[in-house]
């Protein structure tokens, strides 16, 4: 599980969260839900250890520890550190490598760990998720459309059989149709596989509708927490996200 | 074979190895270089005075020459880890002004004199003069091509080049870019070292202008003009910026123009290299996935 406290972050002056807490626990999936510029991107590029924290701490607890409580706090970590430890990120805009086909853009979310699992079965997991990325195996990154990218992206973070997946607006700039594809296998992950996942959205809807718990983000701090099912029944939330 | 034919056969192949240690750290790790000729010359001076001070014999200094650059390059890619892109290449630059300098002005070095009576190297009570160095000079480069081919397929190779493709997923799915810089420039400048200690065993003698920022620049142009991160790239770079003055040279005062010409022409019309993706020779010849 993972439980942030009191998480602080700026750029020089520039204060993109403040004293945000909050938790994951195992097997959930939880959705934080804020307009631009509420400092989502910034929040999932501090777990991963992309982008430093000015104070707070990330206390991440592997699920076969969570018994005996035993964790620590991984802000100290680099992100490949934290990458090792089964903590993989769907960054926004996909951010796939364009020069290297699918095939080794899949080879690259399973580096260093092809002694421990069975890569061509990992492959053959996401094809059948994604089968366009089949099609597309020997073709470069960047020859992709967006929704494949996107689509590639997913594939890459999951080949690595991660323990907690965190997905940054995986909505954005997709067609609704695919939308759709990539939350419903987000949402099998969860209940088939017990996948752990923290999303960022500004589609409320959807994001809601997976998840079991919610937090609404607003300029830098939690406005607001709850199940995500109270969350889509209440007024303000209604108003400010879901359309009224 | 002539004298003046294998003597430029020589240079060419010298200067391959080095453009190929290059197109590690320009090609395969993406970090822009503009003063490789300092590690040339850290390879070239490191052997003179292990061969003229310690009197070390060529096969003993080769690998030691080689190792020692390898680790300084290690040293000096650091500023890798901190800068980027244009600000990478003034530092580098500046790495280069500073070797160069320091072979020039520590008297140690030999200043503006150079280091002479570098030995010619023998094999089996053969000096290896000519041809024989020449084919000394290809046996190397054929070693280090298939190290770089090794290299580029294995699981090191990839990770050098995602995390030159984008640095931060890179780092998202557990590669360390400071371990993979390093790595490249300590391989880069290695293979640097090694051509710098043929060059000094060859020519015999040395000073601090072979290893000036000019010679940078020329093979920053044969890596880009063959093609980044393709493995014969900076070989057929080399070969046709090597060979290009020597084709010209009864057009004496024209040569230089037309060498920069042909150079200008494929950047305007190859821009990836004569043997990068999507060029004319790749058209022509497809091949399957690599």
């Amino acid at each position: 599980m993972l439980k942030v406290e009191n998480l602080t972050v700026a750029y020089g002056d520039i204060v993109a969260l403040e004293d945000v807490s909050f938790s994951v626990d195992d097997g959930e999936v939880v959705s934080i839900i804020g307009a631009n510029g509420a400092g989502k991107t910034s929040l999932l590029n501090t777990l991963m250890g992309l982008v430093p924290s000015r104070s707070g701490r990330v206390v991440y607890i592997d699920p076969s520890e969570t018994g005996n409580g035993r964790g620590h706090d991984i802000l100290p970590l680099s992100a490949h550190e934290r990458a090792g430890m089964g903590i993989r990120i769907v960054p926004e805009r996909a951010r796939v490598f364009p020069n290297l086909t699918v095939e080794q853009n899949l080879r690259m979310g399973v580096y260093g760990l092809s002694g421990r699992i069975n890569v061509e079965e990992a492959f053959g997991e996401v094809f059948d998720l994604f089968p366009v990325l089949k099609e597309r195996r020997w073709q470069a990154g960047q020859t992709l459309s967006g929704g494949e990218q996107q689509q590639l992206a997913i594939a890459r973070a999951l080949v690595s059989g991660p323990k907690m997946l965190l997905v940054d607006e995986i909505s954005m700039g997709l067609m609704p149709k695919l939308v759709d594809l990539v939350f419903s296998v987000l949402k099998r992950l969860n209940e088939d596989k017990g996948l752990t996942i923290l999303l960022v959205e500004q589609n409320a809807v959807q994001a809601l509708a997976i998840a079991h718990r919610g937090y609404i983000l607003e300029t830098g701090r939690i406005a607001l927490e709850g199940k995500a099912s109270d969350l889509m029944e209440d007024t303000k939330v209604r108003e400010a996200y879901l359309g009224g | 074979m002539g004298g003046y034919f294998t003597t430029v056969a020589t240079m060419i192949g010298i200067y391959a190895l080095v453009a190929s240690g290059l197109n590690i750290i320009v090609g395969f790790a993406g970090q822009i270089s503009l003063g490789h000729a300092a590690f040339f010359g850290i390879g070239a001076y490191s052997t003179a005075l292990l061969c003229t001070k310690l009197g070390l014999s060529f096969w003993w200094s080769l690998p030691l020459a080689t190792l020692i650059t390898g680790l300084i390059g290690a040293l000096l890619g650091i500023p890798s880890l901190r800068v980027k892109d244009d600000f990478l290449a003034i530092t580098t630059i500046g790495i280069n002004f500073i070797v160069r300098s320091i072979f020039l002005y520590v008297p140690f070095f030999g200043g503006a004199l150079g280091i002479g009576g570098i030995p010619t190297p023998t094999l089996l009570d053969t000096r290896l003069r000519g041809e024989y160095y020449l084919t000394l000079v290809l046996v190397l480069l054929a070693l280090t091509t298939w190290f770089v081919h090794r290299f580029a397929r294995s699981w090191t190779g990839l990770a050098t080049e995602a995390m030159r493709e984008e640095e931060t997923a890179a780092g998202a799915m557990g590669i360390s870019h400071v371990r993979f810089k390093i790595l490249a420039f300590t391989i880069g400048s290695a293979m640097a070292g090694l051509g710098g200690v043929l060059y000094a065993h060859f020519v015999n003698f040395i000073s601090p202008d072979d290893f000036g920022f000019p010679v940078s620049i020329m093979l920053l142009s044969m890596v880009v003009l063959g093609g980044m991160g393709k493995i014969w790239g900076p070989i057929l770079g080399a070969i046709v910026l090597g060979s290009l003055p020597e084709v010209f040279r009864p057009l004496v005062q024209y040569r230089m123009l037309l060498y920069g010409a042909a150079l200008l022409l494929v950047i305007r019309y190859q821009p990836q290299g004569i043997l990068g993706e999507g060029s004319l020779l790749r058209r022509l010849f497809p091949r399957g996935r690599r």
